[in-house]
């Protein structure tokens, strides 16, 4: 079949525009994965939400597509597809499985890029050191915290006391005078923390051990273990067992539905607990009030969650990413996460005096992450998760089952001999 | 052109049959090698080496050596999760064979309503194992659970149990969960083997004045032999390998006390990242459920007719 020339030549030139076009519609519509076990977290999620859309806005043709993944099994989708070669553009972690990711190479060194911005690293959070590895920062700290203790004011009132503990002492003593039978049942629980398997196990015992030992740990330097601390701790833990003042075979999921509930008048928790007081049932809303750890020793605290950069991507979308972040270390984006979040923000001297002033429980936040210490317990962050466990474990022992204490603590330094 | 001679060698029949065979077979011998063989050696080459996370075409780098192995054996969480895996498959097995065996039986008989009666005796099979954990985490939870209140009523405790704080009660919890999810299994293969066995043998029984008991122990039995004996093999790489139902219900805790080596290899490769570790683990569990095959099929395979 014959085709003119000069048609043949227009559909050449078509041809061309539409190659030409869609190379451009590509380098224009890039799209950057994000995800995050935060994308369905009310309060959170908004903040995340608020930000992408302003990066979008201030990056036209990019798009991040912010998908929601469990937390329970995060680490594991995101380590497989590291492993796999399939990374996402950018990386939000938990910062207790950070250590992972940098020992296997798989994070950009942020160095290069930090030093063009002195102002972040000035003003960020003293927990930042989280993200050093081998003299390289891998990561950025998006919330820097320490615990709070949750308390239940109409519960006090009805049991005749005026304000929340100061001391352990105090807990032990209120959490017996809170703890309310009926029937033969407990109605309610003077305090809560989880008693199965589960993280929020040894950071309980942590917040007991920085009573007792303001600059100690479950281990020192050279790996001793704190024996008279660890001791303190458990016999606390297991006065409030024994008297009958903490529900048991909880995780902390059930932990937080037992206070948020009312059936448990006090629980520890890091600042996050501002979600779960907004999602509190009227009746109970209106009573639930947040104060410093009854500890008189310093706060258990360190980082929450980090922003990394892949180290597998393209340089393009790395910038992006780099950009994306420094997006979130802004002055105005620290401060939304206060006001939209709920969190104490990275970035110090981002909220006024106004915002604080009508916001007793973000001052109360803010007060705590600044005297927080890390709970990664020094020589111990390669194998943080490990030793999490171990801790658990021996906590679980000593306190739920009431094992001898000696016998524990020996098979637990054992344990951690092992480790190090 | 003149013609060229053929030298071509023509196949016997039997040879061509066999090459058509072995040309159906080819795709899922291929699959197979794929999917089982190539994990399974890379797993085992895996465990002689020091990887915390393996990556497909790296390869494995440093020197192969037996550590992990040594590591495991003197690795006190290791002996404690074999001794727990035993625990589990023997109790899991005794158990579901009891019930399935119990259920083939009383299904055998004809009765009215045996049709809805298989089906409600076959109801755990098809329910998936995160489903049944969450089923008997609510019936055994300490403060508003079943289990609980019937004890308390029946006056058999008169204290609630907090069943997943204690090691005992929670090997029990997580066993009873896995009992109840396994018996169906044993009930349709111990009733299909029932009901291919002659009646003529009953019969025949009867007339020399057999009881009912004598009829089960020297006919029933003795012919369901190569059907328990497949069973119990399935059964128990079935128990070697379960993960959701422990998992969902006590994470392997309290202190270790249902952590089984299926729990054990999760947790070192997905938890701790020591993939080597897990795979060395790994195959020390493989050998174990070959060992346990081969000594049921010794066991039961003589054949009764």
């Amino acid at each position: 079949m014959h085709i003119p020339r000069s048609i043949r030549r227009h559909a050449l030139a078509l041809a061309l525009i539409g190659v030409l076009a869609a190379g451009h519609s590509l380098a224009q519509n890039m799209v950057l994965e994000m995800p995050s076990w935060q994308a369905t977290e009310p309060g959170t999620s908004d903040w995340w939400r608020a930000l992408i859309a302003e990066f979008e806005s201030q990056n036209p043709g990019v798009t991040i597509e912010f998908t929601h993944e469990p937390f329970a099994s995060y680490n594991q989708t995101m380590v497989t597809r590291f492993a796999g070669g399939n990374p996402p553009d950018i990386l939000h972690l938990p910062a207790a499985n950070f250590m992972v990711y940098a020992q296997e190479g798989w994070l950009a060194p942020l160095d290069d890029r930090l030093a063009e911005t002195p102002d972040v690293v000035d003003s960020w959070t003293p927990v930042q050191s989280t993200c050093e590895y081998e003299g390289e920062t891998l990561c950025m700290v998006v919330l820097g915290y320490g615990y709070v203790l949750g308390w239940n004011e109409a519960a006090f009132e009805e049991a005749g006391l005026t304000g929340p503990p100061t001391t352990s002492e105090e807990l032990i003593e209120f959490s017996r005078a809170l703890t309310v039978e009926r029937d033969g049942a407990v109605e309610r629980y003077g305090f809560v923390f989880p008693t199965v398997a589960h993280p929020g196990v040894e950071s309980t015992a942590t917040a007991f051990i920085f009573e007792y030992d303001p600059d100690g740990h479950w281990v020192d330097e050279a790996g001793e273990l704190n024996r008279d601390a660890i001791r303190f701790a458990w016999t606390q833990m297991r006065r409030l067992v024994e008297d009958g003042s903490v529900p048991l075979g909880l995780d902390n999921n059930a932990k937080r539905q037992f206070f948020v509930e009312g059936r448990a008048a006090m629980m520890l928790e890091g600042p996050w607990i501002q979600g779960n007081i907004n999602a509190a049932g009227p009746g109970v809303q209106e009573h639930l009030r947040v104060a410093a750890t009854p500890f008189t020793g310093t706060v258990y605290g360190g980082a929450s969650n980090v922003l990394a950069v892949p180290a597998d991507i393209s340089p393009e979308r790395q910038e992006l990413a780099w950009e994306f972040i420094r997006l979130f270390t802004s002055p105005e984006w620290q401060a939304a996460y206060a006001t939209v979040a709920g969190q104490p923000p990275a970035r110090a001297g981002v909220l006024d005096d106004t915002f604080l002033a009508e916001n007793v429980n973000m001052q109360t936040y803010v007060a705590e992450a600044n005297a927080a210490r890390d709970y990664i317990p020094p020589g111990l962050a390669e194998n943080y998760t490990r030793f999490r466990d171990l801790v658990v474990e021996a906590t679980l022992a000593a306190v739920v089952q009431g094992q001898d204490m000696d016998a524990v603590m020996n098979q637990l330094a054992n344990d951690i001999s092992r480790l190090r | 052109m003149p013609a060229t001679p053929r030298h071509r060698r023509r196949l016997s029949n039997a040879a061509r049959s066999r090459l058509y065979a072995f040309a159906l077979l080819a795709p899922a011998v291929i699959v197979v090698l794929l999917v089982i063989v190539y994990p399974l050696v890379m797993a085992a080459q895996m465990s002689f080496y020091d990887v915390r996370v393996f990556r497909v075409g790296r390869g494995f780098t440093g020197e192969a050596s037996f550590a992990n192995y040594q590591d495991m054996f003197a690795n006190a969480n290791f002996w404690r999760s074999l001794r727990v895996t035993f625990a589990y498959v023997f109790w899991g097995t005794v158990g579901s064979f009891g019930i399935g065996l119990f259920t083939a039986v009383l299904l055998n008989q004809p009765f009215r309503g045996r049709f809805l009666a298989r089906i409600l005796v076959m109801l755990p099979w098809p329910i998936p194992g995160v489903v049944a954990a969450t089923i008997f985490m609510w019936m055994f939870n300490s403060s508003y659970g079943v289990i609980n209140y019937l004890l308390l009523q029946l006056g058999v405790i008169s204290t609630s149990i907090n069943w997943f704080t204690q090691p005992g009660p929670a090997f029990l919890a997580v066993s009873a969960a896995t009992i109840w999810k396994g018996y169906p299994f044993f009930t349709v293969t111990l009733l299909a083997g029932m009901q291919s066995i002659p009646r003529e043998l009953y019969e025949a029984a009867r007339v020399d004045g057999a009881s009912a008991t004598q009829q089960f122990r020297f006919i029933t039995i003795p012919a369901l032999r190569p059907v328990i004996g497949i069973s119990l093999v399935i059964s128990t790489l079935w128990l070697f390998r379960v993960f959701d139902i422990i998992y969902v219900m006590t994470g392997g805790g309290p202190t270790g006390a249902t952590e089984t080596l299926a729990i054990q290899i999760y947790r070192e490769a997905f938890q701790y990242f020591q993939m080597s570790y897990a795979a060395a683990v790994g195959m020390v569990t493989l050998a174990l459920s070959v060992i346990a095959t081969f000594f049921y099929l010794r066991v039961t395979s003589k054949s009764f007719y």
